[in-house]
């Protein structure tokens, strides 16, 4: 019984355990400006670190022997996420109550749901192997959920990413990255060998077709993605996760790299063509031309960024709500205000370990099913962090993605904690395939 | 690939980053993006992971894509260093101005100025010099009812022009940062609590302040009125001054045409040839002319080479090196022979010229330094250097050294510096340290700081600084200062005429006046008031009685 305790992971446990109940324990005292505190002023932390030591438990219990390492950083860096939420929720709830009143309500219910998908995955998704069976299935999910955003999907700030069910809005896409993953994850493990190959037309060494087909395939729809949702950070994350996931089976960078070339070159026909590179690139590379309108929000990101200095305000001592988008698109600045470069080197920091924990899953998953999928939803989560934190300090332009686990938002925490959830069942080493 | 290879890739990513630090304007000057690209290029051939070729393809590809994925994180943190810390100052203070042409700033600024409530500046007597008073919104702004102080308290504008003077030198415990207790001010910060600044408590007396004011009558120039006993300020005034009021920016309250205002203003202040910025008591240096003599006569006697009744020759004129010495200040041309005593009564440059020969370079050079000639004087603010002549070896130059005896030459002293050199003359020799602050008050009057009258330094002994003082008493008894003479006083002092090319003279007075325990000091410049004993002296003079009547 005793060798069935993970005592790894409940040991890092208890960094964020520490963090999020010191972190809103000063939030609290900040915000009331009074010594005088009780408990249950943190319950939400105190809650937050009750589940997550609950699936710990859980996970000991019921003898998973999937990594220990993974499970806590996530939980160190979703309970940043938690903090900022709880900490601007107050903020923007006095700015505009209709939009952000349920903000803090709403985060805690996604965290735990999304935790509980992770524990579902864990617990209940006992092979892979249906997963790699229905990969044609997940593959026209994948397409169907895009298209049906493109056609039924509402556009909020000039992006067309959600659809909206009776009280709910999702966000299809963040669904269909993952089932994307898991078809590709598939269809290369299958046809890996040919893909490997070469056609000889004459002198010259053609690229196998099979690969070349499905690439031209992903590239047109990324393109379709940017034209119909003028959302380049989909986009960007789709064609991203392809194309590393390509080049993960075959060891060719040419071709991710002549991919990105062309991908980059019909963005720029297509933005041309329809004329919005003007609010974009402006907003990237010279926001201070207007800062009271287009570049509103890199200007007010800026300031908070740079107010932050070394060491930051502190939490709940900065002003980053003056950045309208801060609970999503701009959380880094918060952040990087309230933190400073402390706090965002960290949460790189964080990132990164994520990351390599996750290709090093990879590395000892027994298939190339299980190693391919490891990589392409690890990958995921590298994307997308990079693109984001990218565009908020103006190395690309700004896309409205989420910050994974940090930005306030369902289906993209949903998604996050269930790709955390596949991660540690690949690594378990006794999962049947 | 070799380790060099590597190597060298790492120094020309590091450099390329620390060129585009320096050589590029912004965090998404394109440029600038293009050597980060650069440097991401170099970084992964100095990461790229060794000794892959051996490995199955998956392996190999994975390592190679966690080194770009590592490098991605670095080029971001290379830009969050450089948004967060090299450039965060010039960022967070940035202005633009938006295409309809309202500006744009840094809201944080105006947040930090309406959440702390200033401390007040009080005078001696607790009327406020410098106010911060709740505007009808909650928020707070910053006035300075009393224009006389405000040059010495100096402007606050931190929004468009920074602070100076007081306003700069305290701003510590104006704003709460610094004075009270550690452990409170650690809580404080943690709770976010509006701290309330603490208060600043002068020396000065602005009745003596405003009467100064009154005198100089908007002639550029100087007063200074401190006490010889503690070092004290009195009365410290500089002519033109300067509205602070109408550099006070809180933008996001004011319209776009009240900031265009204060920036006319700004630049108005630094065109006017006047230099109303310059706050010249401390920073105004002048040739101190004839008053200099009271240093040439107190090295003379401190070294014990010539005494009161030393008779030293006065034909007229004088030669050194070529340089001709006319006199002009004899009351008898045809007496040649004048006690030190009478010399300095009567100002006479051709004793005072052989004097400063007679004391050489060296010791010329080491007096000036004892009376603080050549540093910045310990103030409550950083105050410019004062100087005797350009070099110690430029001052081997007889005809220099000849000068510089009575007062010309390449001195530049200011207001200030004369005032000390009285004040140690009156104190047994020894210099107090000047002081404008006297306190600082914190939550309900509580005194968080008392700054105490230091001693800075002995300029001469107390018996020849009681000589000194006997030649200052002869001046204005028999001497040429005799308007300066008070009923009821001890009064002594000395005139300076400070000839500057062409046009009128800076009109020079130093001076004190006693009474029982009281000694108060007096310097004062009018700038091309003509002679020192035309303008400058009557208002030393008005100045010291209003001082002891006021006393009474």
């Amino acid at each position: 019984m005793l060798q069935r305790i993970r005592f790894t992971e409940l040991q890092l446990l208890i960094v964020p355990s520490a963090m999020t109940i010191v972190g809103l324990l000063t939030i609290y005292l900040a915000s009331t400006r009074d010594l005088d505190w009780e408990w249950r002023d943190i319950w939400v932390s105190l809650a937050y670190m009750g589940v997550v030591f609950f699936i710990s438990l859980w996970l000991s219990a019921t003898g998973f022997k999937g990594d220990q390492v993974i499970f806590p950083i996530v939980v160190c860096i979703s309970g940043l996420g938690l903090l900022m939420i709880q900490r601007l929720a107050p903020d923007l709830n006095e700015i505009d109550p209709a939009a952000y009143g349920n903000l803090a309500r709403n985060q805690i219910i996604y965290m735990t749901a999304g935790l509980a998908m992770l524990l579902g995955v864990c617990t209940f998704v006992r092979s892979l192997g249906w997963l790699r069976r229905y990969k044609y299935t997940w593959a026209f999910a994948a397409i169907a959920m895009m298209a049906a955003t493109m056609v039924f999907g509402s556009e909020y700030y000039g992006a067309r990413l959600w659809i909206n069910i009776g009280p709910f809005s999702l966000q299809p896409s963040e669904a269909a990255k993952v089932a994307m993953v898991v078809f590709l994850a598939g269809y290369l493990a299958e046809n890996r060998d040919l893909i490997a190959s070469n056609y000889q037309v004459g002198p010259f060494r053609l690229p196998p077709l099979p690969y070349l087909m499905p690439m031209l395939v992903m590239w047109g729809f990324s393109i379709l993605i940017v034209v119909l949702q003028n959302d380049l950070g989909t986009a960007l994350l789709f064609f991203g996760v392809f194309l590393s996931m390509l080049y993960l089976a075959s060891g060719r960078l040419l071709y991710v790299i002549v991919g990105l070339a062309t991908f980059a070159g019909a963005v720029y026909v297509a933005y041309n063509l329809f004329d919005r590179i003007g609010v974009r690139v402006q907003g990237w590379l010279n926001p201070w031309a207007d800062p009271l309108d287009t570049g509103f929000q890199p200007v007010q990101s800026d300031f908070a960024l740079a107010s932050g200095k070394v060491f930051g305000t502190g939490l709940a001592q900065g002003h980053p709500t003056f950045i309208t988008q801060v609970h999503s698109d701009y959380i880094f600045s918060a952040i990087g205000e309230e933190l400073g470069l402390m706090g965002t080197l960290v949460v790189l920091l964080l990132y990164l370990l994520l990351v390599f924990r996750g290709f090093y899953i990879a590395l000892m998953a027994r298939d190339s099913f299980g190693r391919f999928l490891a990589a392409g939803l690890t990958t995921i989560l590298a994307l997308q962090a990079l693109i984001i934190i990218g565009g908020t300090i103006r190395m690309i332009p700004l896309t409205g993605i989420t910050l994974p686990f940090i930005s306030a938002g369902g289906s993209s925490l949903l998604t996050n904690f269930i790709i955390i959830g596949l991660l540690m069942r690949i690594s378990d080493p006794t999962v049947t395939r | 690939m070799g380790t060099f290879i590597r190597l060298a890739a790492f120094v020309g990513a590091m450099l390329v980053i620390a060129y585009g630090f320096s050589g590029t304007e912004e965090q998404a000057d394109q440029i600038w993006l293009m050597l980060l690209l650069a440097a991401g290029v170099l970084l992964a051939i100095a990461w790229w992971p060794r000794g892959t070729r051996a490995l199955p393809v998956f392996n190999r590809t994975i390592l190679r894509w966690s080194a770009i994925i590592l490098v991605c994180f670095t080029l971001v943190s290379i830009q969050l260093v450089r948004v967060q810390v090299v450039e965060s100052s010039r960022i967070s203070n940035r202005i633009a101005e938006a295409p309809n042409g309202e500006i744009a700033s840094n809201p944080r600024h105006r947040l930090q100025s309406l959440e702390k409530q200033r401390g007040k500046i009080f005078d001696r007597e607790g009327r406020v010099l410098a106010d911060t008073v709740e505007l009808e919104d909650g928020t707070y702004a910053r006035t300075w009812p009393e224009l006389s102080t405000a040059p010495l308290i100096g402007y606050y504008s931190p929004e468009m022009y920074g602070s100076t003077n007081l306003e700069a030198a305290f701003d510590d415990y104006l704003t709460g940062s610094d004075g009270g207790n550690p452990a409170e001010e650690w809580l404080n910060d943690l709770l976010n609590k509006d701290q309330r600044g603490y208060d600043l408590e002068l020396t000065i007396d602005l009745d003596l302040q405003n009467l100064a004011a009154e005198l100089m009558a908007d002639r550029p120039g100087a007063v200074v009125l401190m006490d010889a006993q503690t070092g004290e300020m009195l009365a410290m005034y500089g002519a033109p001054v300067f509205d602070p009021n109408r550099l006070y920016a809180n933008l996001g309250q004011q319209t776009s045409e009240e900031v265009e205002e204060i920036q006319a203003y700004w630049a108005e202040l630094n065109e006017n040839p006047n230099a109303p910025l310059v706050f010249r008591p401390t920073d105004g240096l002048y040739n101190p002319g004839s008053t200099f003599k009271t240093v040439t006569a107190s090295a003379i006697i401190d070294s014990g080479e010539a005494k009161l009744d030393t008779i030293f020759r006065d034909e007229g004129v004088f030669e050194v090196d070529g340089r001709v010495i006319e006199e002009l200040n004899r009351p008898d041309p045809s007496k040649i022979a004048w006690t030190l005593e009478e010399a300095y009564a009567y100002s006479l440059n051709v004793v005072f010229a052989q004097i400063g020969l007679e004391l050489g370079s060296q010791q010329m050079w080491d007096y000036a330094e004892r009376f603080g000639f050549g540093e910045s004087i310990p103030f409550d603010f950083d105050v410019v250097e004062t100087q005797l002549a350009n070099s110690r070896s430029e001052l081997n130059n007889r005809a220099l050294l000849a000068d510089t005896g009575f007062g010309q030459g390449q001195i530049l002293a200011s207001p200030l510096q004369m005032a000390m050199v009285v004040a140690a003359v009156l104190n047994n020799g020894v210099m107090m340290q000047p002081m404008v602050v006297d306190r600082v008050i914190g939550d309900g009057g509580k005194v968080l700081e008392d700054f105490g009258r230091d001693d800075w330094r002995r300029a001469i002994s107390g018996d020849s600084a009681a000589a000194v003082r006997d030649l200052l008493l002869a001046t204005v008894e028999y001497g040429y200062s005799q308007a300066a003479a008070i009923e009821g006083l001890t009064v002594g002092g000395k005139t300076g005429t400070a000839e500057i090319g062409e046009g009128d003279p800076h009109s020079w007075f130093i001076g004190f006046a006693e009474s029982g325990e009281r000694k108060l000091v007096v310097s004062v410049i009018v700038e091309r008031g003509g002679p020192g004993s035309q303008a400058a002296q009557p208002i030393g003079r008005s100045l010291l009685e209003a001082a002891f009547q006021e006393a009474e």
